[in-house]
C-alpha cells in the first residue's frame, strides 16, 4: 500500500513538474512565468533604468544618454560609430521585443515561436520575396563604408543590450512565448525597412480590376475606377508648367491577360495608410518663420510603430521618430531643416502571368523563347511541429506568389503570377535618412530625399533660412497608359516596365505663391504631367480641408497648426449631406425616422465622439453606396468614396437605376430607401435612437498589443474623428505621430504618438501618451543646442564608456 | 529552564525554516529556476525530516516565504503596473489574487516535492539525519 502510495506523490509531482515547467496551448509555462526571481514579476517599472555608468568594448570615445520627463533619450555622441551603437543600445533597451518579433514575423518565421497557427502568414511573406528583398539590399548597403559603419554599429548596440540582459530580465513577451532573442544584424534592419515598404507600397488591385475590366469593360473602368479623385486639388498645384517630355513606351495590343484568377474572389480595397503633412511659408506665420506639420496614418499598435529620439554628434543633431530596429530618424527636424512624410500612393508593385513550360516550372515563357527560372527552398520551422519546405519559384519578374486557387494566403493575389515590386530591387533608403538628417537647407534636403526609392513619399520640409516645399520621391516605374492596373502578360516584353521617372522629373513645389504646399495622400498632379501615374490614393476630402483651411489662415501660430491636426470637420460629408437631405422629404418619413433626420439637418460635419449624427451619416452612406453599386457591379469591389458622392450629385447617373427591379429608380428613390434601411439597421443593432448611436460608441479605436492580448492593449477608447477627417478614425489606423515644427527663427517643435517610449507593460512609460494623444494635446519637444545641452536636474543619464578609456 | 517537547519541535520547526529559506534564496539568486521550490523541499524531505507533516509545512513555508520576498521585491519596486496587467491577462481579477496564487503553487509544489521525498526516504528504510 506505502509503494501504491508512494507511486501516486511520485506521478503527482511529474504532473505538477510538467503542468509548471512546460507551455500549454498559447499560455507560458507557468513555472518560469510566475517565479518571482526570473518571471514576469521582474519587469517592473525598475527595468526602464540604466545605470548611470556603462562599459563597452564597442565603443570608440564616451557617450552620454540623457532621458527627459516623457522619457526621451537624447544621445550625445563624438562620432558617427558611437551615436548609432548608442541608439541601438537605447532603442533594444526599450523595445527589443517588438523590433524581434517585427522581423521573425516579416522573415516569414513567427511559426518557430508560435506554432502551426502562423504557417499561412509565414509562407505569405516567404512567398513575396521580403527576405530575398532584404539580403539584396543589404548586399549593397554593405558595399558603401558609411552605410555598412551606421548599420553594423547600430547592430552590435543591440546585442550589447542582448549580451547584457539575464534570464530574468529579458522583456515579457519572451517570457510569455517561452524563446530567447537572436543576434541583430544589419539583415534585420533591412527586414523593416521592406516591411515598410510592403505596409505603404503592397496594394494589390490588379486581380480585381481585370476581372472588372474583362467583365465590364474599359469604360466602368474609367467612370468608377479611376485612379485620381474627380474632386479636390492634387499636390502641386494645377497649371504647373513641366518643363520636360515623357518618354512614350510601346504598348502591346491588349493591356491586359486574364489568368486563373476567376476563381479567386474580389477583394475589399484595403484601407489605405493616409497621412497629412502641410509647410506654410514664413510671410503667413506671426513669427515670420517657415512652419510644418505631419501627422502619418499608419497601424496603431503597442508598443508603437515609432520611437522617439534626439541624436547628436559631430555633424548631426536631429530629433523626430526613428524605428525600432532602424538608425537614423525617420521623421522630424534638425536646427535648420524639418520634413514630414505621407505616402505617395504610386503604384510600384505589378504582376504578370507566367506561361510555365510544364509542370516543373523549371522554364517559362518570356519574348519568344523558354527561360529557367530560378528556385528558392524556404525552410518554415515549426515550434511544435515538422519543418515545412516551400519551393518558391522565381522569373525575372520576381517571386510567383500564389500557385494555385486553392492555396491559403493571407493576401488576394493573382493565381500563377509573378510579382515585380521596386522594394525587391536594392534600395538606399538608409543613405536618404542619413543625409536627411544632416541637411542644411534645400539642396541637400533634395540630395538626400533623391536617395529615398520605396516605399515613395511625399516630402514635405521647411528650412530656417526661409524656404519650403514638398517633393515627390521614390523610384516610380516607366510605363504605358493604363500599364499596371491589371495582370499583365509576364511572356510580352511590351509589359515591361520603361526604366524609372528621373528624380528631376518627380513632381515638387518650392515657395509657391500660395504661401503652403500641402499633401494628404491624393494623386499628386494634375492631367498635364507628362508620365503615366497609377496608384491607390485617396479621397479628396483631407486635402481639400487642408488646402482651405490653410488658405484663409493668417498670422499662424503653432496652436492653429495642432488644432488642425484634431480638425474633425468632413468635407465630404459636407459635400454629400445636404444633397441626400434634399433628396428625402421630410413628411414623408415615419415618426421614429424623424429624430436622427432633424439632427443630421442641424449637423456641422463634425465628427465629434459625443454625436449620433456622424453615426447615421456614415451608415446612410454605405447603404446607398450598395443601393447604387451592387446591382451595377455584383459582387465587385466597391467604388470609392468620392465615386459614389459624386453619382449622388449626378441624378442622371446611369448607375443610378436598379438593373434587378422593372421599375426606374431614382436617386430621390434610392436616398429615401436607404435612409430607411440605414435607421432600420441601426435601430436593429443598437436599440432606439438615442446616445447608444453616439460615434464614439459606435467607431471606438482599439492600440492593440502585437501579440493582441487584451491587457497590454489599450481598447475602447472614445475618439473623435472619421475616415474622411483630418484628425483620421479609421481602425486600425490612425495618427501614428503628430508633429508641429517652427522656425521663429530657432527651432521649437511639439508632437506626440499614441503609445509610450517603453515597450514594457511594467512601465509607466508604456502607454503614457495614449491619454493625451486622444484629448489631442501636443507635448513640447526638448530640443537641445550640440554644444551646450542643458538637462534638468531631474533627468536621468547614462555615461557609456569604452572599457580602454 | 526545561525545554519542554512542544517547544523543541516548534523551535526545529522555526530553525528549518529559517535554513531552508536562506538555502532557497541563496539558490534563487544564483540560478533563478522555478523549481528550486521543488527540489529543495524533494531533499529536505530525503535527508532532514520528522515527520509527513514536519516535512510538508516547513517545506511550504519556506518556498511560499522565498517567493513572498520576491513578490514583494517586485511590487515595491514599480511592479503595481505589471501585476495587474498580468492579473487581467490570466483572468485572475486583481493583483492580490495574482499574489495569492503565485505564493498557493510555491506552497503546493514544494508541499508535493517533500512528500515525495519523505515517501522516498520511508520506502528505503534510511535513517533520518538526526540534528
Amino acid at each position: 500500500m506505502k509503494r501504491f502510495n508512494l507511486l501516486i506523490l511520485f506521478l503527482l509531482n511529474i504532473a505538477i513538474f510538467i503542468l509548471l515547467n512546460y507551455r500549454h496551448g498559447l499560455m507560458p509555462a507557468p513555472g518560469p512565468f510566475i517565479n518571482p526571481y526570473a518571471g514576469f514579476w521582474l519587469n517592473n517599472a525598475t527595468q526602464d533604468d540604466l545605470p548611470e555608468v556603462l562599459e563597452f568594448e564597442d565603443l570608440q570615445d564616451s557617450v552620454i544618454v540623457f532621458w527627459d520627463e516623457r522619457y526621451v533619450p537624447h544621445i550625445f555622441a563624438k562620432n558617427d560609430h558611437d551615436l548609432y551603437f548608442a541608439q541601438g543600445y537605447v532603442t533594444a533597451h526599450d523595445r527589443l521585443w517588438q523590433m524581434d518579433m517585427q522581423c521573425r514575423a516579416i522573415a516569414g518565421r513567427l511559426s518557430e515561436i508560435i506554432g502551426p497557427s502562423t504557417i499561412a502568414s509565414d509562407r505569405f511573406h516567404r512567398r513575396v520575396g521580403l527576405t530575398w528583398a532584404a539580403e539584396r539590399t543589404v548586399s549593397e548597403m554593405m558595399k558603401d563604408p558609411r552605410t555598412r559603419l551606421v548599420l553594423e554599429a547600430y547592430a552590435d548596440g543591440v546585442n550589447a543590450f542582448i549580451a547584457s540582459l539575464s534570464p530574468g530580465h529579458l522583456p515579457l513577451e519572451y517570457k510569455l512565448l517561452s524563446f530567447k532573442p537572436e543576434a541583430w544584424t544589419p539583415l534585420h534592419t533591412a527586414l523593416l525597412m521592406k516591411f515598410m515598404a510592403w505596409n505603404l507600397t503592397a496594394f494589390i488591385d490588379e486581380p480585381d480590376f481585370t476581372l472588372i475590366r474583362a467583365r465590364y469593360g474599359p469604360q466602368v473602368m474609367r467612370d468608377v475606377y479611376p485612379a485620381a479623385s474627380p474632386f479636390g486639388d492634387p499636390i502641386v498645384p494645377r497649371g504647373t508648367n513641366w518643363e520636360f517630355r515623357a518618354p512614350y513606351p510601346d504598348r502591346p495590343d491588349s493591356e491586359y491577360v486574364m489568368p486563373d484568377i476567376m476563381a479567386v474572389a474580389p477583394a475589399s480595397a484595403r484601407s489605405h495608410e493616409g497621412s497629412n503633412n502641410w509647410v506654410v511659408a514664413g510671410s503667413r506665420t506671426v513669427t515670420g518663420g517657415p512652419m510644418l506639420a505631419n501627422d502619418p496614418h499608419l497601424p496603431l499598435t503597442m508598443p508603437s510603430i515609432w520611437y522617439e529620439i534626439q541624436l547628436t554628434a559631430p555633424g548631426v543633431n536631429v530629433y523626430g521618430v526613428s524605428l525600432p530596429g532602424a538608425p537614423t530618424v525617420i521623421i522630424g527636424f534638425n536646427d535648420s531643416l524639418a520634413w514630414g512624410m505621407t505616402n505617395c500612393g504610386t503604384d510600384v508593385m505589378d504582376w504578370y502571368a507566367v506561361k510555365f513550360q510544364d509542370e516543373t516550372r523549371a522554364h517559362y515563357g518570356f519574348d519568344g523563347a523558354w527561360r529557367p527560372t530560378e528556385k528558392r527552398i524556404e525552410k518554415i520551422r515549426v515550434r511544435g511541429g515538422a519543418t515545412i519546405t516551400d519551393t518558391v519559384v522565381f522569373t525575372h519578374h520576381g517571386p510567383v506568389v500564389r500557385s494555385t486557387a486553392s492555396e491559403r494566403l493571407p493576401v488576394n493575389v493573382p493565381v500563377g503570377a509573378a510579382m515585380r515590386w521596386t522594394a525587391h530591387e536594392p534600395t538606399h533608403e538608409l543613405n536618404a535618412m542619413y543625409d536627411l538628417n544632416r541637411a542644411r537647407n534645400y539642396e541637400e534636403f533634395l540630395a538626400a530625399v533623391a536617395q529615398y526609392e520605396c516605399p515613395g513619399q511625399n516630402i514635405a520640409f521647411a528650412c530656417a533660412n526661409g524656404d519650403y516645399g514638398i517633393v515627390i520621391t521614390g523610384k516610380i516605374p516607366v510605363r504605358w497608359k493604363n500599364q499596371g492596373r491589371y495582370v499583365g502578360d509576364g511572356s510580352n516584353p511590351r509589359f515591361e516596365w520603361h526604366g524609372w521617372i528621373p528624380f528631376a522629373h518627380l513632381p515638387r513645389v518650392k515657395n509657391p505663391a500660395r504661401g503652403f504646399v500641402s499633401s494628404a495622400n491624393q494623386f499628386p498632379v494634375d492631367e498635364h504631367y507628362p508620365y503615366y501615374l497609377n496608384g491607390s490614393y485617396v479621397s479628396h476630402a483631407r486635402s481639400t480641408r487642408i488646402n482651405e483651411e490653410l488658405a484663409g489662415m493668417s498670422g499662424i501660430t503653432p496652436e492653429m497648426f495642432m488644432a488642425m491636426q484634431n480638425d474633425v470637420v468632413s468635407v465630404h460629408a459636407r459635400k454629400v449631406l445636404p444633397l441626400l437631405l434634399g433628396l428625402v422629404e421630410r413628411t414623408a418619413l415615419p415618426m421614429e425616422e424623424m429624430p436622427p433626420y432633424e439632427d443630421l439637418g442641424k449637423w456641422t460635419y463634425d465628427y465629434r465622439a459625443d454625436l449620433c449624427a456622424p453615426t447615421v451619416f456614415e451608415r446612410w452612406f454605405q447603404e446607398l453606396a450598395r443601393a447604387i453599386w451592387c446591382d451595377d457591379l455584383p459582387g465587385m469591389r466597391m467604388p470609392v468614396t468620392d465615386i459614389t458622392a459624386r453619382v449622388v450629385g449626378e441624378p442622371n447617373s446611369p448607375y443610378v437605376d436598379n438593373r434587378e427591379t422593372s421599375y426606374r429608380e431614382t436617386l430621390r428613390d434610392l436616398a429615401f430607401q436607404s435612409y430607411h434601411a440605414t435607421i432600420t439597421a441601426l435601430t436593429s443593432e443598437r436599440g432606439p435612437y438615442g446616445p447608444s448611436w453616439q460615434w464614439g460608441k459606435v467607431a471606438p479605436v482599439s492600440i492593440d498589443h502585437l501579440l493582441r492580448i487584451p491587457a497590454l492593449s489599450r481598447t475602447g477608447i472614445v475618439k473623435n474623428g472619421g475616415a474622411t477627417t483630418l484628425n483620421v478614425n479609421e481602425p486600425p489606423l490612425g495618427p501614428s505621430w503628430r508633429m508641429v515644427v517652427a522656425f521663429e527663427p530657432e527651432v521649437r517643435a511639439w508632437g506626440i504618438y499614441p503609445g509610450g517610449q517603453s515597450g514594457n507593460p511594467g512601465s509607466c512609460h508604456y502607454d503614457d501618451m495614449i491619454d493625451g494623444w486622444v484629448a489631442g494635446d501636443m507635448m513640447p519637444l526638448v530640443f537641445f543646442n550640440a554644444s551646450s545641452p542643458r538637462p534638468s536636474r531631474a533627468w536621468r543619464y547614462t555615461v557609456m564608456t569604452g572599457r580602454t578609456q | 529552564m526545561a525545554v519542554h517537547g512542544n517547544d523543541r519541535a516548534d523551535a526545529v520547526i522555526a530553525l528549518d525554516i529559517v535554513l531552508l529559506t536562506v538555502i532557497a534564496l541563496l539558490s534563487h539568486l544564483l540560478m533563478p529556476y522555478w523549481w528550486w521550490v521543488m527540489l529543495l523541499p524533494l531533499l529536505y524531505g530525503l535527508f532532514f525530516h520528522r515527520s509527513a507533516k514536519h516535512v510538508c509545512w516547513v517545506s511550504a513555508s519556506s518556498m511560499m516565504l522565498i517567493w513572498l520576498l520576491g513578490c514583494l521585491n517586485s511590487w515595491l519596486g514599480g511592479g503595481t503596473t505589471i501585476m495587474s496587467r498580468v492579473a487581467t491577462a490570466l483572468g485572475l481579477g486583481g493583483s492580490l489574487v495574482l499574489f495569492v496564487v503565485t505564493l498557493l503553487v510555491a506552497g503546493i509544489a514544494a508541499m508535493s516535492a517533500a512528500g515525495l521525498g519523505y515517501g522516498i526516504r520511508k520506502a528505503i528504510n534510511r535513517p533520518a539525519l538526526d540534528r
